[in-house]
């Protein structure tokens, strides 16, 4: 029998995206959330390497623009490159033949559709969508935390000023996750991001890339952010109908069914409970910079411990 | 060996209801509603030898949050080990006794890096965090700050009997109606100003309470008090019969023989903002929080601000008010936390 | 009149008997099949046209309604997707707008992977090849993607199209790409938990 390969023009079929695109999720029957076992879709990134902007590859075009001035004259942010490579990229230059992976076999990046009963998603009989990265057990090991940079030079009314440079060596963010599930009409979430790098650098070259100043590099990063609880403590992103976003993190107002003469709540009245459980064991945020250096002088560490935020309301407005 | 054939869609592309839309045709004047700007701005401005490269957000930001610790600049300095900042169990908002939270309030707040031109390199020499307005309760224990902290002290004589002095007893009852000011930095305890990890917070060697009485009758008062040299007030706006404004004088942290420096840490809670009439607060600007790698001038509008090397935090004159009460005695920390360790744990 | 050109060119290798002989063993043992696809793209979106008219004009329907060349700002060129992430009523949109360019790639492979070796850290852990010992779906990345004045526009927007009664948008930022990406390396799938 012969094998015969055959060329043939073909149309394929695409997904079609409505405009009209409600995230509301479809409450999973008790039955359906039977099938619903952990099962998910692991995702590795082997001998990953990311490089463009108008400094590499031949050069081109990589620009942000319709930002302004305070005074409305045009900002243009040109990316003269953004890399995501290996170890060692010193700064964007050592690109070629430097990959990376991100993401382990034993413990990839996961997209899952989570039992919204389990005792840490708190979503009651619902599906909840989530999106992590690989837990912090087992977690990244060197040759699986990229570097990671980005060099962009800033044009306000057609004047090139200066040129912004940031590298971070060897990240990893594992830990971190996204869920999100529908809930009281609308889209809710829960976010914890994390970050952990031996070294962020910050520098400005002048407005060719050249002349570079003194870095500031902050050294041994470790950022954990938790935003929300379930439907505990909803994080929300919406738009509003003049076209401003809306980002909420719930409040805990209301959650004790009656409070005392100081405004507090007493033991023992409904709500406390679980209160008192937010304040000990719910998502609290914590920053760690060991060592935040300039030109090789030293200004010390910087530490924020244990923030845990009871409401937060974010909108936008037009300047 | 068999090869099959998968079918195989290609993600990230999407083609929109292009190919089922409605076509109405939209009017030149519908198309002019859409507005450009958004939330969003990047500015340079250059002023005393430094670049200046400024993002700004259009935001409203309202908060309650708690935090353990708040450290910044823990470095050995002048061979003293300590931290610029150190705030234990900071948060900004509050519980009212309804249980509502009155959060904090932020509006456009702004990061803002400063360049210095050194032989033609652009060094960073500066970055800021600043809000365009802030206005709400800060609370903390506070260990040690650098900065620029300016508390104003807005009350009447009255006050001066918390003082716990004769002197001052004597002058509140004597001239209690009369509005007093003062104005309160951070200083070290022989009352020489020190913005650099202060631990203390007073009035500054020279500097003085002003008593500025409104009525004729106090006027007459406090002539004749400043006359007999009563309470160490010294006369300056003098008329017949009559003086506008007294002055007390501080010196090595005491006016009078009252104590005018206050350890930080008794002020567990401190209203920012601009203080109204009704007693109200409007936002206050130019509040920010900064790190420099050496001394740096930054530019608010046409207010300049000196920022000392480290960490540093500034609120601006107008931005924290006190009574004499809690100047003298101190600002009880006020709820934070539905459950609060410093309410019991409820 | 343009039109959108939208073609994706693909190899596809399938089985096709054109003759039937019996093979000798010595012959089959040289037969070498490659397994699994290889793709080379071609993608333009709205590179110079606006909606198309289906209705007002009979005598030809695919007439379109605005010349849309790379500098034109009309918010009916592009295309366009909105997502409302409120309760749909009094929420607005977050947009992504103007969505238009062209971009090519060649040598995207898709195949099955049998992987129980390798993946040790650059040889200073453990291998985590052994320990996972099974199938993955590998999607080999293009090595290059060619991007020719691809733009788009982060936006909000009070309805989700512009010809909507009461739209009102107002526009973050637009991103414009023309040049040349690297995107190197393999994306690999797999099945996670216990299906």
């Amino acid at each position: 029998m012969k094998l015969v390969s055959l060329k043939t023009n073909a149309v394929m079929s695409i997904i079609l995206f409505s405009q009209l695109s409600y995230s509301d999720l479809e409450m999973l029957t008790d039955k359906h959330l039977g099938n619903v076992d952990g099962a998910g879709i692991g995702i590795v990134l082997e001998d990953f390497i990311f490089n463009g902007g108008e400094a590499v590859n031949g050069g081109g075009t990589f620009e942000i623009s319709g930002l302004q001035s305070s005074d409305n004259k045009p900002v243009v942010l040109g990316i003269s490159q953004f890399y995501i490579a290996g170890s060692g990229s010193d700064q964007g230059t050592n690109i070629d033949n430097n990959p990376v992976n991100i993401g382990r076999l034993t413990n990839p990046f996961n997209l899952e559709l989570r039992d919204g009963n389990d005792l840490d998603v708190g979503v009651t009989d619902k599906a909840v969508f989530e999106f992590s990265a690989p837990t912090i057990l087992n977690g990244s090991r060197l040759s699986e935390r990229p570097d990671m940079g980005i060099r962009f030079d800033l044009e306000i009314d057609g004047v090139s000023h200066q040129s912004l440079e940031n590298h971070i060596e060897s990240l990893s963010i594992d830990g971190s996750y996204i869920r999100l599930w529908g809930g009281n009409g609308r889209m809710e979430g829960e976010l914890a991001l994390n970050v952990y790098t031996p070294n962020i650098e910050f520098f400005a070259c002048d407005s060719t890339g050249l002349n570079c100043g003194e870095t500031v590099s902050f050294q041994n990063v470790s950022i954990e952010l938790e935003l929300g609880q379930g439907e505990y403590q909803p994080v929300t992103f919406e738009v509003d109908s003049t076209g401003n976003f809306i980002f909420e993190v719930g409040t805990l107002e209301g959650k004790c069914a009656s409070t005392n003469g100081t405004g507090g709540c007493d033991s023992g009245t409904a709500g406390y409970t679980e209160l008192n459980d937010y304040y000990t064991t719910g998502p609290a945020s914590n920053t760690y910079i060991g060592n935040v250096s300039v030109g090789g002088q030293s200004f010390g560490s910087t530490t924020i411990s244990n923030l845990q935020i009871q409401y937060l309301e974010v909108k936008s407005h037009d300047l | 060996m068999l090869n099959t054939f998968s079918n195989f869609f290609l993600l990230l592309i999407f083609i929109p209801g292009l190919l089922q839309a409605q076509l109405i045709p939209i009017e030149e004047g519908e198309l002019s509603e859409m507005t450009g700007q958004a939330f969003m701005n990047i500015d340079r401005s250059a002023a005393n030898g430094l670049d200046f490269t400024k993002l700004t957000l259009g935001l409203d930001v309202k908060t309650s949050l708690n935090s353990d610790l708040l450290e910044l600049g823990n470095y050995t300095r002048d061979g003293t080990p300590g931290s610029d900042i150190k705030i234990n169990d900071f948060a900004l908002g509050s519980i009212d006794s309804d249980g509502k939270i009155v959060p904090f309030e932020i509006k456009d707040p702004f990061i803002e890096l400063a360049f210095e031109d050194n032989a033609g390199k652009q060094d960073l020499v500066g970055v800021r965090l600043g809000f365009g307005g802030a206005k709400g309760v800060l609370s903390g224990s506070i260990q040690s700050l650098t900065g620029n902290i300016n508390i104003d002290i807005r009350d009447t004589a009255d006050g001066l009997s918390n003082a716990d002095n004769g002197l001052a007893d004597l002058t509140a009852a004597l001239l209690g109606n009369s509005p007093i000011e003062a104005n309160a930095v951070l200083v070290n305890s022989d009352g020489t100003p020190n913005n650099i990890r202060a631990t203390e917070i007073g009035i500054k060697n020279g500097e003085t309470f002003d008593i500025v009485p409104t009525s004729g009758g106090d006027k007459f008062v406090l002539w004749a008090a400043a006359g007999l040299g009563i309470g160490g007030l010294n006369c300056v706006d003098n008329g017949f019969f009559s003086c506008g404004k007294a002055e007390i004088t501080a010196g090595g942290c005491e006016a009078a023989g009252i104590d005018v420096c206050f350890d930080l840490n008794t002020y567990n809670s401190l209203d920012v903002g601009k203080k109204q009439n009704d007693g109200s607060f409007d936002f206050s600007e130019g509040l920010f929080l900064g790190f420099q790698t050496k001394q740096i001038t930054w530019v608010d509008g046409s207010t300049s601000t000196k920022a000392t090397a480290g960490a540093f935090l500034n609120v601006p004159n107008g931005g924290l008010e006190v009574t004499l009460e809690q100047a003298l005695l101190g600002t009880k920390r006020v709820r934070t936390r539905y459950a609060d360790p410093y309410f019991g744990g409820h | 009149m343009k039109k959108i050109i939208m073609n994706v060119f693909a190899l596809i290798y399938f089985p096709c008997v054109i003759a039937l002989e019996p093979l000798a063993e010595d012959e089959l043992k040289n037969i070498l099949g490659q397994g699994g696809v290889y793709l080379t793209g071609d993608i333009t979106i709205n590179e110079t046209g606006g909606p198309l008219n289906n209705a007002a004009d009979a005598s030809n329907p695919a007439v379109w309604q605005k010349n849309c060349t790379t500098a034109s700002t009309d918010k009916r060129c592009g295309a366009r997707i909105a997502v409302n992430a409120g309760d749909g009523v009094n929420s607005g949109w977050l947009v992504l707008d103007n969505i238009r360019g062209r971009f090519s790639f060649e040598g995207m492979t898709l195949k099955t992977r049998t992987i129980n070796s390798g993946f040790d850290d650059d040889g200073n852990g453990t291998s985590d090849g052994a320990a996972f010992n099974g199938d993955v779906l590998e999607i080999g990345l293009p090595n290059t993607i060619k991007y020719t004045n691809v733009s788009y526009t982060l936006a909000n927007s009070s309805t989700a199209r512009p010809t909507d009664v009461g739209f009102n948008q107002t526009d973050i930022f637009n991103v414009k790409i023309d040049g040349d990406i690297s995107l190197q390396g393999n994306l690999l799938l797999f099945p996670t938990g216990n299906p």
